[in-house]
Parts: C-alpha cells; structure tokens; sequence
C-alpha cells in the first residue's frame, strides 16, 4: 500500500512538472524554460542527499572547482584542439573534486580538506582568469561563467544539461538510500558489508560533474544557492527522507520557473531572481519551523 | 686578480656598455614614443608615424581590454610615452588618466573628449555609449586630424609628414562615406560595440542582446526583439564578426528563424585599421539595401505590454506564496 501511495505521489509530482514546463512553455521561450526546468531538477535532486552525507561545505565550495575549470578549459581547448571546453571542463572539475575526495579518503578531516580545496581554487581561479582575460581571444566572457546566462544558451546547451540530468537522477535514485544510511552511520553500512568509497565516489562525481556542467548555464553565484538552499528547505519541512527528495525538488523547480516569468515581467536577469524566490521559500520554512 | 674579482669585472663591465647603449639609442633616436591602450587604434595611428617613431599597445592584441590590468612594464612604457591615445571607458584607462601629471609626464590624447567627436546614446540603457567612437567614419575623420596636429605639436621637423598622411587617410574615408548607399532602417545588434559602425549608414540599432558589457541577457529584452522581428519592425541584424560569442551566435540563430538579413562588423577591437572594417561595412551595404526595404511607419504594438507582465508578475508571486504557504504547513506539522 505504502508504495503505492509513493509511486503515485511521484507520478504526480512528474506530471505536476511537466504540466508547469507546457504552460510556461506557451508563455515564454520553450528552450529558457528547459534549461531553468533541467538546472533545478539537477539540483534539486542532489540537494538532499548532500544534506544527508552532511557535506554543506563541500558542495558549497563545488562551485569554486567548478569556477576554476571552465576558466582553464578555455585556454586548453584552444592549445590542445582536441574536445571542446565543456569536455575539459568536466575532466578538469571532477579531478579537481577526486582530490578532495581523496584528502578525506586517507583521513584528513572533510572540513580541513574543503578548506584547502576552496584556499587553492579561489587562489588559482584568480590567477586563472587573469591568465585568460590577458592572452586570450575576445569571445571569452568570464562574466557569463560567473553570474550565468541561461537566456543565451541553445538547443546544444540544452540537450549536453539534459544528459546531466539525466545521469544525476538515475544516479541519486539508484543510490540515494545508501547515501542516506551512510549519512546517519557511516561504520553501520561498511560493518555490513557496504563498500563505502564506491558511494563516495559517486558523491563526489555528482558534484563536480553537476557544478561544473552547469556552471555556464546557472553561474557560479547561483550555483551555491541551488545546491544548498533546496535541502535547508527539505531538512525543516519534512518528516522523512523521501518527502525531503520531494519537497526539494519542488521548491528547486517552483523557484525556477517562477524566477524566470518574475524576471520576464520585471525585466531582470533569471538567475537572481530565482536565488531570492528560494529564500523566500525557506522563510516560509523557518516560519512554520517557529510557529508550530 | 683572482677569480671572483675577475667575474665581477667582466659583469661590471657588461652591465655599463648595456646602460650605455640603451641610453645612446633613446638618445639618437629622437622619435616619438606613442602609447595606446588598445591594440586595434596601432593599425590606425602607425601609418601616420614619421621614420624613428615608436608606437606600442597596453593591452596585447586579442585580449578583452574591459578586463585588462596594467603590469609593471606597461606602466614603465608610459613614463616614457610622449604621446598616450586612450579611450577612455575601460578600467584600466581611468587609472591611466589618474596617473597623469603624477607618473605619466607625455600628453593624453582621450578619444571621447577630442572637440566635436560625436557620442551616442546606448539604446538599451540610454546612457553614453563609449565603445570606440571612431568607428563612425565623421568621428574617424575628427580623431586623425587631432592627432596629427598633436603629433606636429610634438615633433615640428616632422608635421608636414603627418599632415599628408592624415589627408591621405581622410580623403579616402571621405570618399568611402560618399560611396556607401545610405539606408534608413531599424535594427537589433548583439553587443553595443557595432552601434558607431552603422549609425553613419542610416542604421538605427534599436535593440541590443547584451546591453553592455559584462551585463547577462535579460528575458524581457529578447522578448522584445523576437517579437520586433515577427511584426517586421526589424529589418537588419548586426553581428560582431566572427560570431563566436553566445549573445552573437543567439542573435544568428534568431535572424535565420525571422529571415532577417544579417550584416557582419568586423571586430571594432580585432586586427586591421577602421578604414579597412569600414570598407567591409560598405561593400556589404550595397548588397543589404537591395535586400531590405525602407523602414515602414506602422509598427504592431508589443506582445508584452504593461499590463501583461503585471499579470504575470502578480500571479508568479501568487504561485510562490501558495508553494511557500504549502512549505510552510509542512514545516508546523515537523
């Protein structure tokens, strides 16, 4: 009975979704509503199970690898000839990410890694930009990277972030229990026979390969706000763990599309408003935290 | 002598015929040293120059000069400038103008404030659009006489050269601006950069993906120009060439869908002299105008009117609310 109720909550919540993609759809711009709809589904699927492995920090310092690699992919795919930047970009994040993963792998404290990690990527990703802005061609728009400019991406950008999508919600759907056990009791699952690093190195692939495919479409500011505020939403309004994916979603989704006709009718840039609309959504969270 | 001794003789000596000879060249030179900020005004000031002259770019060739930072040998090349041609919009350039007096003893030549040069209004933001005024041809004309003069005034053995040779670039831009068909029609540009390349043909650049630089596309605005695309009110998009950046490949796409011709400017800040971006301009004109015809006075009214996107505003505002109501329920219940 019980997954009954959940497998029909889930179909709701799909068609829920994409009656919201149809109408908008008919409003505005199909292609800025995929790419709006296909960021916050990315994210909003990956918020909760960073909050379960209790990984704040590290998702919110995701973006500075993320930051830094699609800066140096620039110059490498112009020397190299070979994959575009978006392909050096993926290769250089996740290597970035497995770094870190590594450092907590042989002990070192997740907080101190994180910490030496965003110390040597906010370092380089300076001296990254400086790099490219002064010995590379004019077409490179760094400002694009940082603040986003999900109006101007095309149906390429649309299809390469659908295939992130797609592989982030088979991955977290497929692992998600085991992510959120280790998250409560990490020597529980490995006593039972769980091989932990595999699970963590899916964690680690997923953010890094998430921040950094993104990162042209969001931006690097919003990219700390879709990461993190979609759980800190979830983790205050649900009971359990499968109405914090939900509730996640939702609100990552809500935001979005929202932000996007708020932006449409107000003449501003989506991503910020997208960013406000998730804080607004976490008020009414905390609120109804406090008035209980 | 010993060994040390010996080695730091021969340094020594190495060292002072180096100065020396530095010192000597500067000295029997006798040249102007010309300092400009970006690498694009070289192709335009060099074929005035007089033999010993020596001109150099703050910026490197390629790079975006809105971002670029100066370096200690950029600093070092304009205390020694006798002559700095600057634009006058980017960062770098305001510090440029702080340094001088102080640091900077040659004369600053900033291109905005030449007398007469003709400034445009960003139709986007409706604030002055400083992006290479001379790629108007009139402004062109103003900015090669008024360096000239400054370079007679700098070097008098050598003013009747500069002076034919300024005549010689502006005959042939004048003849340039009497031989381009002149239209009168309304158009959608990528970037504000293209604005000074077409005003001059009778081009109204009336909307713009990117407002200005480093600025992210706003809904409302490409709303705006697919629908002054759909009712015909724009008849030309211009493109920066090559069309490799995404508001200029947006804009491509966008064309194509409308039917919209296109018109490629050359890079105001790429390789080559604004006489020669400006033939390019023109030899394209002649082909547009027989593709385009003149401006009409009817024009539909916008798909987004105020009303609508009150509309909108109130109920997405309504929507967040209602989901914010729904978290907020689910929140008391935890």
């Amino acid at each position: 009975m019980r997954v009954t109720n959940g497998f029909s909550k889930t179909l709701a919540l799909l068609f829920a979704l994409i009656l919201a993609i149809l109408i908008s759809s008919v409003v505005i711009n199909l292609k800025w509503v995929l790419v709006m709809s296909i960021a916050a589904l990315t994210y909003g699927l990956l918020s909760p199970i960073v909050a379960a492995r209790r990984l704040y920090f590290l998702a919110s310092a995701s973006p500075h690898s993320a930051l830094l690699a699609a800066v140096l992919a620039i110059p490498l795919a112009r020397i190299f000839g070979v994959a575009n930047e978006y392909i050096w970009a993926i290769i250089l994040g996740l290597f970035l990410t497995y770094i870190v993963g590594y450092m907590i792998h042989r002990g070192i404290d997740t907080d101190t890694a994180t910490a030496t990690f965003v110390a040597f990527t906010a370092s380089a990703s300076v001296m990254a930009i400086y790099y490219v802005l002064t010995s590379f061609p004019l077409e490179t728009d760094i400002w694009a990277i940082i603040v986003g400019d999900p109006l101007l991406a095309d149906w390429d950008d649309v299809a390469y972030a659908s295939i992130v999508m797609i592989f982030t919600a088979l991955t977290v759907l497929l692992t998600c229990r085991e992510q959120i056990c280790l998250g409560i009791d990490k020597d529980y699952v490995r006593l039972a026979g769980v091989r932990v690093e595999i699970y963590d190195w899916i964690m680690f692939t997923l953010l890094g390969l998430t921040t950094v495919a993104l990162i042209r479409i969001v931006g690097f500011v919003l990219e700390h706000v879709l990461i993190l505020l979609p759980a800190a939403i979830a983790t205050t309004a649900s009971k359990s763990a499968k109405d914090a994916m939900y509730l996640s979603i939702i609100s990552s989704f809500t935001a979005s599309i929202l932000g996007l006709h708020l932006a449409v009718a107000l003449g501003l840039a989506p991503a910020g408003i997208t960013g406000l609309s998730l804080l607004t959504l976490y008020v009414f969270a905390l609120l109804g935290r406090k008035w209980k | 002598m010993n060994f040390k001794a010996y080695i730091a003789f021969i340094v020594l000596t190495l060292l002072i015929v180096t100065l020396l000879s530095v010192s000597m060249v500067d000295a029997l030179n006798g040249g102007l040293y010309i300092v400009v900020t970006f690498p694009n005004l070289i192709y335009d000031v060099k074929p005035l120059l007089c033999s010993g002259d020596y001109i150099v770019s703050i910026a490197p060739t390629g790079v975006d000069p809105h971002e670029y930072q100066l370096t200690p040998a950029n600093v070092e090349d304009l205390r020694k400038a006798d002559i700095i041609i600057s634009t006058g919009h980017a960062p770098f350039e305001k510090n440029i103008e702080e340094m001088v007096g102080r640091e900077i003893k040659g004369e600053l030549v900033i291109i905005p404030k030449i007398p007469d040069i003709k400034i445009l209004t960003n139709p986007a933001t409706g604030k002055p659009n400083y992006h290479m005024p001379i790629y108007d041809p009139n402004n062109y004309i103003l900015f090669i006489k008024y360096v000239s003069e400054v370079l007679a005034h700098k070097r008098p053995e050598c003013a009747n050269h500069y002076y034919e040779r300024a005549k010689d670039v502006v005959d042939e831009i004048s003849s340039l601006i009497n031989h381009t068909p002149k239209v009168n029609i309304i158009a959608v540009a990528d970037t504000p950069t293209t604005q000074y390349a077409v005003s001059w043909i009778g081009i109204r650049i009336k909307y713009l993906m990117i407002k200005e630089h480093g600025v992210p596309a706003s809904p409302k605005d490409i709303e705006s120009i697919v629908e002054a695309m759909k009712n015909g009110e724009v008849k030309l998009a211009i493109i920066n060439n090559p069309p490799r950046a995404k508001a200029s490949e947006s804009l491509k796409e966008l064309a194509e869908k409308y039917g919209i011709p296109i018109l490629y400017v050359p890079n105001p800040i790429g390789e080559g002299s604004i006489l020669n971006k400006l033939t390019i301009i023109s030899n394209q004109v002649g082909n547009l105008s027989t593709e385009t015809s003149e401006e009409t006075a009817s024009l539909k009214q916008s798909q987004f009117t105020i009303g609508e996107n009150i509309v909108t505003a109130v109920l997405s505002l309504l929507l967040l609310f209602i989901v914010g109501f729904f978290i907020f329920t689910k929140a008391r219940g935890v």
